[in-house]
């Protein structure tokens, strides 16, 4: 790990720590089928290639309004974000991704099947990053009481909003292999930018996302959480 | 029913790749059409598959590995049919929009398709709306499927229903849009025909097209 003081934290050693027997009961593989030994090779060689990362900036929230919320001298539109960060004096902007180790290694997969595993391999590689990133925070602010919110993830915090939190992190992104295009699509495509954040109350997108068929979905929706906690919708 | 046929069902229901094989070719064995084996156990099969889906008792992975079941029994069954007998419910164009780069929801879509008799012409990831309606016209496929993962890609979608009424073809082409931005309310706003939010939803979509065409 290296710190570039003073706000700017990159996380480059982390573990992908994939369970081999989960990985194969969560793509349905059958062990001592056709497809396990073919699958177990793709494994290894993933395992090997991969290098998951993640960048965080300790950043100060400067200023607050009903719809808008300004950290580190950007400023956001985002009702649920103004509403989310009221009692904060510091944000964790934020960026994991899978690692262009793994992008690179998967361009060479084909087929239906294959691409989707080595799909799977990068989802599962980017939560590695994720979660060691969320670790690593909690450990650091002696709290568990952490929360995140993405733009892109909810109407109300368009992904469009990823432009000015590449202004703070857009350094860390680039230590880490990440770029953003003129269309907001970050690249490798298994990447995420958020804002971490200290909330007793707690918060997910998934309690503001009416999205019925979901493999990520953590919570219930909850549709009257829009008007009764964030006084919109 | 016989029980051969009700094993394949079983096999695609339970993603058996290793037995569906063997399964299908006791089928012939016992003087079962490939056309009955297709319509009765894996045309039934994936129904229970996609059923299931839909409740939430399977995931992405099952749906895939159920195309893939499907994909090692068409071999057998189409060198047994008479040239001209395997007929295609049609074709369908399949792209991410132009911007986007995304592809595995729209493999997915393209899997289920195929499995399920459709001839499914696969454009690829950042198809600019005119290469689409260019392989309309050549190959005189009128499905086309949109996939759009991001909200900044909506208006590649709106590009795409502008290029096919500038080519006159609006009325001749059915444009269904899925991914994880696309909505009813979006479908609407952006000019197309229809939404499914999953790849079951797409093949209900395209099977009711066909239905009416």
């Amino acid at each position: 790990m290296t710190s570039n003081p003073p706000d700017l934290v990159i996380l480059e050693e982390i573990p992908f720590t994939v369970d081999e027997k989960g990985f194969f009961e969560l793509l349905k593989i059958r062990p001592g089928s056709r497809h396990a030994a073919e699958l177990a090779d793709i494994f290894n060689e993933a395992r090997t290639a991969a290098r998951p990362k993640a960048a965080f900036a300790v950043a100060p929230v400067d200023d607050k309004s009903d719809d808008t919320v300004s950290i580190a001298g950007v400023r956001f539109k985002s009702r649920i974000l103004a509403v989310n960060l009221k009692d904060a004096n510091v944000a964790y902007p934020f960026i994991a991704t899978c690692g262009q180790e793994l992008e690179k290694w998967s361009s060479h997969m084909s087929g239906t099947l294959h691409s989707f595993w080595a799909d799977t391999i990068k989802l599962l590689a980017l939560g590695c990053a994720m979660g060691h990133l969320e670790a690593y925070l909690k450990e650091r602010l002696g709290s568990a009481a952490l929360s995140t919110m993405n733009p892109g993830s909810l109407e109300d915090w368009p992904l469009t909003e990823q432009k000015p939190l590449f202004g703070i992190i857009g350094g860390g992104a680039e230590k880490i292999g990440v770029s953003l295009t003129e269309r907001m699509v970050l690249l490798p495509l298994k990447s995420v930018s958020g804002i971490h954040f200290i909330s007793e109350e707690g918060f997910t997108n998934c309690r503001l996302c009416p999205r019925q068929h979901c493999d990520l979905r953590r919570e219930a929706y909850e549709p009257a959480l829009y008007t009764v906690r964030y006084g919109c919708g | 029913m016989k029980e051969s046929i009700l094993a394949v069902r079983n096999a695609i229901d339970t993603l058996d790749l290793d037995g569906i094989g063997t399964i299908v070719n006791q089928c012939l064995k016992e003087g079962l059409s490939p056309e009955e084996i297709i319509r009765e156990g894996i045309s039934k099969g994936l129904n229970i598959v996609g059923r299931k889906f839909e409740e939430g008792e399977y995931f992405l992975a099952d749906l895939i590995m159920a195309g893939e079941v499907v994909r090692e029994a068409m071999p057998i069954l189409k060198e047994k049919m008479n040239p001209g007998d395997a007929k295609s419910k049609g074709k369908v164009i399949l792209a991410t929009v132009q911007g986007d780069i995304h592809e595995i929801g729209k493999n997915i879509v393209g899997m289920i398709l195929s499995a399920n008799g459709f001839e499914v012409i696969d454009l690829g990831v950042d198809v600019p709306a005119e290469k689409i309606m260019d392989t309309a016209k050549t190959t005189g496929a009128r499905l086309i499927g949109l996939s759009a993962l991001l909200t900044t890609m909506v208006t590649s979608i709106r590009d795409v229903v502008e290029t096919s009424r500038r080519a006159g073809m609006r009325d001749q082409v059915k444009i269904v849009i899925g991914g994880a931005c696309t909505t009813e309310t979006l479908c609407r706003e952006m000019g197309a025909d229809a939404y499914g939010e999953t790849a079951i939803d797409a093949l209900r979509i395209f099977n009711d097209y066909r239905a009416t065409a």
